[in-house]
């Protein structure tokens, strides 16, 4: 037994099965919709109307003023087998249902009402609001339908006015397709306007006096069996009868005849006609255009001569030409067109191109483990550690070589010695021991002779620190001195202890000194303050000497901050290392200086001992110091040297 | 989410600030007592973050021990040498003679010892610097060094000679006039960024107080 | 030998195994560095924490607190100078657990907003102003240096050049910056027609100078970095002459 395959899902099925067994697709056609050839296939066919829902069958009686489509196929129609290339999008369209509720009586399908030509952009108005003009069309394939059937019983349709509908101008993106040679001698069938003007040989025909209710090309198409126009499936049924296929001749109420460009599939997109109707072209952004291929670029959106579209084969549209695809462009095997895309690329984008590929194959590629460097030997550091080691030991273990001793006594130091001939000689001084232990080796030298002046004159000393280290520092560097002088703990020089709390406590205890220090260190036990050289202290002004002695700018520049708006004219004094100088000079040349005396550096420490005439530690450091110093000098000049040569190298093989 | 208490802190920040700032250009007896409180409120506090501090130490340390990560045994001699020097101060006092034998026999001389070492240290970076880096600053930056160093040393040759005297006169004109300007340049510059940071936290635009 | 001088003499031992465990790292890192490093570190640590309760918190808290006892209380001065900041040392060290930490906070902004009243009041009245006053007394031609004493054009010319290096270092900085640029240079080049032929300089002219007279201030402060840390050194090797001096001595029978 022949077997049909079903348009939608391309089940096979029995040749007499109605529809699919897996889809329930219509197998047969229910109308005629244009010649033989043409004809997209008996699951086309229109339904009969007793198969349609109530509002269909409405719709159609309206249309066509026939109330009743028959639902077996005419003997002398075979429906054909659909062909491969259908779609069988359609059979995924379910039948409608005849009890399946259609517009209400009266009301127009928006997408019915939305083709109105002449009529307001506005929805389809229902059909209750009154009756609006009757497209064209509409009226070509009523009267067409009523010319066609004449022996057709009225439509018994549940239905009984005809719904208004508005006619909708046709798309206006779209040209109008042409139409087959076929349709060069026929009448206008009802077709719209814009379909029959897109045809290039032919004058746009007019349409014929069209009886409302009848399109006119349906009724030249419809039972003057006229095999040029295909029939177009229409998914209206009506009522429940079987769906048959009908001739080209029995036209369904609302059938209509396919032109013939609808029935072909696979029409090689044509070149854009001359004088089509001209169409803004589109504005692509300047990223698309760069993008497109450079020979098949296509500026406007062409419509194909009406010979070369693509006849729709199923669906609603089924018959007719020019129809958007329901299937992505992409699914649609077509042959590629001549020239191909050619891609413009630059040598930058070509370069980062193979630069790419050349990363994503070393990543393929087994890296190999890199074998561990081997730790160069740090030569230049040993060298340096030698060298110094010996230039500070030699003078220490061998005496020599001996270093003349500074002549000339820097400026300052004259400025400092005067400062402290001049402090009161009842009057404590307040000794600030802010650095690091690290340096006490260089501090301990600089400031000895300081302390050997102060002691020397008699003065009583009271020590501080900001650091957890300072008063253990002041200790070793105040007993150290006080030997010589046979100054006592406690009673010629205090410890005040630790001062917590950084620019804060150092404030504090400016303005109040009592209550910023609550015990000493190595003190006899209670408060500090009640020492008999302490107890005439209340602010910092009492004091008659502040003397500062650091490593860091910040903690000079503390100081210096802090305390002048309680010093009250008393003289501050920075004990420096050599690298904090050049940060606290400008406190001290000033019109008005905030620093009124500064001694820093090693030579500065000699000349002052040497200006006691007592030798100390910066005296007996002197030689091993000097060596230090030229050993550095050395090495120095010759990483200058060293990059001069370098340079000149260089710059000659260039 | 920041709680409520963020808001707070930030507004009570700020309070102590501006009265603390007043307190430069006002006479008040009030302001200057409240101002005077408050500064000591943050002296104590600091000690009290400083022994905060330990504790953090403390527990990284310890977490560092057990859970044997690597150079463990270290962070075990640290946390002996703590506790002990700790324990042993709250006890005798720092004061006392062990925890100055501590300082003098052990803070001390490592200390100074890591000092000692920058002398290598800068000595190979001058080198460096002057061998390999041959712009504008690094030449000024190394010839300025070196005048600075041949006019602060004695030398071995010729230390009693003229050249010596005038190296000295160009080290202290070059330390005393050409570096302080840019000195004075650069302490207005951390002093107006000093500023700076300080109104930030004053104007709560930085509120490092946390959650 | 007493044992006062054993334990000086285990105390300079000691500190010299250290000073040579510290300055072998001139050699390369290795274990004794490491090992005499931590050890610094934990003594350094431990001590300033003592320093810390016993110079501070007890002689200003605990002592208090323990003499007056619950009578504290009523005492209003005690309230503020004792109980006051007890509490806030309590809150501050809430800061330890996670779920209290939030109420550390106070402590925090009270540290906080104190130390930027202080440094902010400083740094205007004390450096800023003062500063920026003396740069502008410098140029009064009547004015004799007060510290050197220089006068006329000697003092002229010295003026000068501390006021370019002063006015070309604050070009050189720059306190703000785009955002799209946080590193953006201070200075680019620009062609000049010479006799010689088209040479690049620095413009603008002002921030070049700027960053040649930090250099030259970094170039003075290394230099006296280096003779500071120079004596440094010094002074330990002869600390270890001397150690070896008395460590021998101690040993060695006296003669």
């Amino acid at each position: 037994m022949a077997e049909i395959r079903c348009p939608m899902c391309s089940t096979l099925n029995q040749a007499d099965a109605a529809s699919c067994k897996l889809c329930g697709a219509r197998l047969k056609p229910t109308g005629r919709l244009g010649t033989p050839s043409e004809e997209p296939g008996p699951e086309m066919r229109l339904p009969a109307t007793g198969e349609l829902p109530p509002w269909l069958a409405r719709l159609r009686k309206d249309v066509t003023g026939r109330g009743q489509v028959p639902a077996e196929v005419p003997p002398e129609e075979t429906p054909e087998p659909p062909s491969e290339e259908s779609p069988d999008w359609l059979g995924g369209l379910r039948p409608a249902d005849s009890e399946e509720e259609g517009p209400p009586e009266g009301e127009v399908p928006d997408w019915l009402a939305e083709a109105a030509p002449a009529a307001p952009a506005t929805p389809a108005e229902p059909a209750e609001q009154g009756e609006g003009p009757v497209p064209d069309w509409l009226v070509r394939i009523r009267a067409k339908a009523q010319a066609d059937t004449p022996a057709e019983e009225p439509a018994d349709t549940p239905s009984a006015p005809a719904p208004t509908v508005e006619p909708t101008p046709p798309p206006t993106a779209a040209q109008p397709p042409a139409s087959p040679p076929e349709l060069a001698a026929e009448p206008t069938l009802g077709l719209p306007d814009w379909l029959l003007a897109a045809r290039p040989d032919e004058a746009p025909r007019k349409a014929e006096a069209e009886t409302p209710g009848e399109p006119s090309w349906l009724k030249e198409a419809g039972l003057d069996s006229s095999p040029e126009l295909p029939h177009v499936q229409a998914l209206i049924f009506e009522g429940d009868a079987p769906r048959t296929p009908v001739s080209d001749a029995d036209v369904g109420p609302i059938s209509v005849e396919v032109p013939d460009w609808m029935t072909e599939l696979k029409a090689p997109p044509a070149p854009p006609p001359e004088g089509r109707p001209n169409l803004a072209p589109a504005t692509l952004p300047a990223w698309l255009e760069a993008m497109r291929p450079v020979d098949t670029f296509r500026s406007v959106v062409e419509i194909e001569p009406e010979d070369d579209q693509t006849v729709e084969a199923a669906g609603p549209l089924a018959g007719l030409r020019g129809v958007l695809l329901a299937e992505p462009v992409m699914a649609m095997p077509r042959t590629p067109t001549a020239g191909g895309g050619r891609l413009e690329v630059t040598e930058r984008q070509f370069a980062q191109a193979e630069l790419l590929h050349r990363l994503v194959e070393e990543e393929q590629r087994e890296a190999k483990p890199r074998p561990q460097a081997r730790p160069r030997p740090p030569l230049l550091r040993w060298l340096v550690s030698v060298v110094l080691f010996v230039a500070a030991a030699v003078p220490t273990f061998a005496g020599g070589p001996a270093f003349p001793l500074p002549r000339l006594q820097p400026r300052e130091l004259d400025v400092l010695a005067s400062i402290v001939d001049g402090a009161p000689a009842g009057q404590p001084i307040l000794l600030v021991f802010d650095y690091e232990a690290g340096y006490a080796g260089e501090l301990e030298a600089v400031a000895s002779p300081l302390i050997d002046h102060l002691l020397g004159r008699g003065l009583p000393l009271a020590t501080l620190s900001t650091r957890p280290t300072g008063p253990p520092l002041a200790e070793r560097l105040v007993a150290q001195v006080a030997a010589r002088h046979g100054a006592v703990r406690n009673q010629d020089f205090v410890h005040l202890g630790y001062l917590s709390g950084g620019p804060t406590a150092v404030q504090l205890f400016a303005a109040a000194p009592t209550q910023a220090v609550f015990r000493g260190y190595l003190g006899p036990g209670g408060s500090p303050w009640l020492q008999p050289m302490l107890l005439n202290v209340h602010s910092l002004s009492d004091f008659g000497l502040v003397v500062v002695l650091t490593t860091g700018t910040e903690i000079a520049r503390t100081w210096t901050e802090q305390t002048q708006p309680w010093l009250g004219g008393r003289p501050l004094v920075m004990v420096l290392s050599a690298g904090a100088e050049p940060l606290v000079r400008p406190y001290y040349e000033a019109l008005q200086p905030k620093v009124q005396g500064i001694l820093s550096g090693l030579p500065a420490a000699v000349s002052y001992e040497l200006r006691l005439g007592q030798p100390g530690p910066a005296e007996s450091r002197w030689n091993a110091f000097g060596l230090g110093l030229t050993a550095v000098e050395v090495f120095l000049i010759a990483g200058l040297l060293y990059g001069a040569a370098a340079w000149l190298l260089r710059g000659s093989r260039r | 989410m920041r709680s409520g208490l963020h808001y707070l802190w930030t507004a009570l920040a700020i309070l102590f600030g501006v009265l603390v700032l007043s307190g430069y250009v006002l006479a008040v007896p009030s302001l200057q007592s409240i101002r005077s409180l408050l500064m000591q409120w943050a002296v104590v506090l600091s000690a009290a973050a400083l022994l905060l501090g330990l504790v953090n130490m403390l527990s990284v340390h310890w977490n560092k021990v057990g859970a044997q990560e690597k150079g463990w045994p270290y962070s075990a001699l640290l946390l002996l040498s703590l506790l002990g020097t700790f324990i042993l101060g709250l006890v005798f006092g720092p004061d006392s003679a062990i925890l100055t034998a501590l300082f003098n026999d052990i803070q001390q001389p490592v200390e100074a010892s890591l000092v000692a070492l920058l002398a290598i240290t800068l000595t190979v970076a001058g080198f460096r610097l002057v061998a390999r880096r041959r712009n504008a600053a690094s030449v000024v930056f190394a010839v300025s060094a070196l005048i600075v160093l041949l006019g602060t040393g004695p030398w071995l040759i010729g230390g009693d000679g003229s050249w010596f005297l005038t190296m000295g006169e160009l080290r202290a004109w070059w330390s005393q006039v050409w570096a302080a300007g840019a000195a004075r340049g650069l302490l207005l510059g951390v002093a107006l960024g000093a500023t700076v940071t300080g109104l930030r936290v004053l104007l709560g635009s930085d509120r490092p107080y946390g959650d | 030998m007493t044992n006062e001088a054993l334990l000086e003499l285990v105390g300079t031992a000691v500190a010299a195994l250290l000073t040579i465990m510290v300055l072998s790292y001139a050699l390369g890192d290795n274990a004794f560095f490491r090992l005499a490093a931590y050890l610094f570190i934990g003594v350094a640590a431990g001590y300033a924490g003592a320093v810390a309760w016993h110079d501070v918190l007890q002689p200003r808290l605990v002592a208090p607190l323990l003499s007056a006892g619950p009578a504290i209380i009523q005492d209003s001065s005690q309230l503020t100078q004792v109980v006051a900041p007890i509490l806030l040392v309590i809150l501050l060290l809430s800061k330890v657990s996670p779920t209290m930490g939030r109420l550390g906070g106070l402590p925090v902004a009270l540290m906080v907003g104190v130390g930027a009243g202080v440094v902010v009041g400083g740094a205007i009245t004390g450096t800023l102003l003062p500063q920026t006053v003396a740069a502008m007394d410098s140029l009064n031609p009547a004015v004799v240096a007060p510290q050197t004493g220089e006068t006329g054009i000697e003092r002229l010319v010295n003026v000068l050049i501390v006021l370019l290096g002063t006015l070309s270092t604050l070009s050189y900085f720059r306190l703000t910056g785009k955002r799209d640029q946080p590193d953006a240079a201070r200075y680019g080049t620009r062609p000049l027609r010479t006799p010689v032929g088209v040479i690049s300089i620095p413009w603008p002219i002002l921030p070049f100078l700027g960053e040649m007279f930090i250099a030259l201030t970094f170039g003075v402060m290394f230099a006296g970095a280096l003779a500071a840390v120079i004596l440094v050194l010094i002074e330990r090797l002869q600390f270890l002459a001397g150690a070896a001096n008395v460590i021998l001595g101690g040993l060695l029978p006296a003669p």
